[in-house]
């Protein structure tokens, strides 16, 4: 385990995949993993000392706080401008939520319960305290390595998403040129529009309030106009000392006993999985809403459906670089991305309600 | 294989993807009247 949390150090600290989670929590697992590590509720004289991680874990996880003030940051730091001067983006995060539920079936298919089963296809919601929640309800004894997942597939997703679309999409497909139209957008939209999604979400799924609640929050803060102080301060200081704590307090789940086994490795392999089948979900609709339209979207424009933003849209925009030096996706790409920032979000609320 | 979880499974993934559609749509039908109600002063081109 000490070597596993070395490796998470060096991939946060060498190769800069999510180092605010992957550096605190490669340290925290080599600090729970020592043999009577006082961090862990040790008995002295008789006498038990409840450890910093445990309190900790009690404090911020199970009580879900930690993943919903880090929230409250991720909102005050969206920008729904670009999804709301091109709405029709909207679909393609629905459809780029397909890995989650397509990974379900197949932990399922390996002999995972149900419950569990939801808590490893959360990965796919390439969203990491979307994953931390849904998985401390369901399943919180996947807790550690579907972290590890999570946010191991999210830096990875410069590599796993060209691999995934050029799988399912032809040259000549990923060449398609959209011409760029814009509305432009009032500050009235913008304020409203978080308040609607609370709205629309508390009658639809009341139990992923807590979910979409505070990341509506933070964009309130951010576009309201009076709050400027707050939405930086949410943006800034808040998530910078929650991930802190996310990152050390996450390790407690990162012992020997629990981490080690073959489930960790299965887990690891469906992360993977469902970051493919987002990206293919998404392509693969925008494929279908082609046969209908005569305007053509270029069909990457679905895989960017996913949460992992500005990472996925920028992806898009260099592979369709990359296929016609003069094809310019981003800002379609840009909208998608923002999409599925709501979108994850929504299907870890529905993940939820299908439970309750 | 438990086929009673693959059924519950498939019955999630209706219900989720069916949830998450619905939901989006809603946003997106939303996205147009807030463009429509409240339009910016000036268009973008």
């Amino acid at each position: 385990m000490m070597a596993i949390g070395a490796l998470l150090m060096f991939l946060g600290i060498k190769k800069e995949y999510e180092p605010t989670l992957l550096v605190p929590m490669g340290l925290g697992t080599i600090l729970v993993n020592f043999p009577s590590s006082g961090v862990l509720t040790q008995v002295f004289g008789g006498v038990e000392q409840k450890g910093v991680f445990e309190i900790l874990f009690d404090a911020g996880i199970r009580t879900e706080l930690f993943p919903l003030l880090i929230f409250i940051g991720i909102g005050a730091m969206i920008d729904f401008g670009p999804l709301l001067q091109n709405p029709f983006m909207l679909l393609f995060g629905a459809a780029a939520q397909f890995g989650i539920f397509f990974t379900v079936i197949v932990a399922i298919l390996f002999g995972f319960n149900i419950q569990e089963a939801a808590s490893i296809g959360i990965i796919g919601a390439a969203d990491g305290p979307t994953a931390i929640f849904v998985a401390n309800t369901l399943a919180e004894n996947l807790l550690g390595p579907i972290t590890v997942a999570a946010y191991s597939y999210m830096a990875l997703v410069p590599i796993i998403q060209p691999i995934a679309i050029k799988a399912v999409t032809t040259k000549k497909e990923r060449q398609i040129r959209m011409t760029y139209k814009a509305e432009s957008v009032s500050k009235m939209t913008k304020i409203l529009f978080p308040i609607i999604i609370t709205i629309v979400a508390g009658f639809i799924a009341p139990i992923s309030l807590p979910l979409v609640g505070f990341l509506m929050f933070g964009n309130l803060l951010r576009e309201c106009g009076v709050l400027d102080r707050l939405s930086f301060t949410a943006q800034n200081e808040l998530v910078n000392i929650v991930s802190i704590l996310l990152g050390l307090t996450i390790s407690y789940k990162m012992q020997a006993d629990e981490f080690l086994n073959v489930q960790t490795l299965m887990i690891i392999a469906f992360g993977l999985v469902a970051f493919v089948m987002d990206s293919i979900g998404g392509v693969l609709f925008a494929k279908l809403l082609n046969l209908f339209r005569k305007e053509k979207i270029n069909p990457m424009i679905g895989a960017a459906g996913i949460s992992a933003f500005p990472m996925s849209s920028r992806v898009i925009q260099k592979m369709a670089t990359e296929e016609d030096p003069q094809n310019f996706l981003l800002m379609y790409a840009v909208g998608a991305n923002v999409s599925g920032q709501i979108a994850s979000v929504i299907a870890g609320g529905l993940l939820l309600a299908f439970f309750a | 294989m438990n086929i009673e979880a693959l059924k519950i499974g498939f019955e999630l993934m209706l219900f989720g993807m069916g949830g998450v559609f619905l939901v989006l749509f809603l946003l997106y039908l939303v996205s147009i009247a807030l463009l429509k109600l409240f339009p910016a002063k000036q268009k973008i081109k």
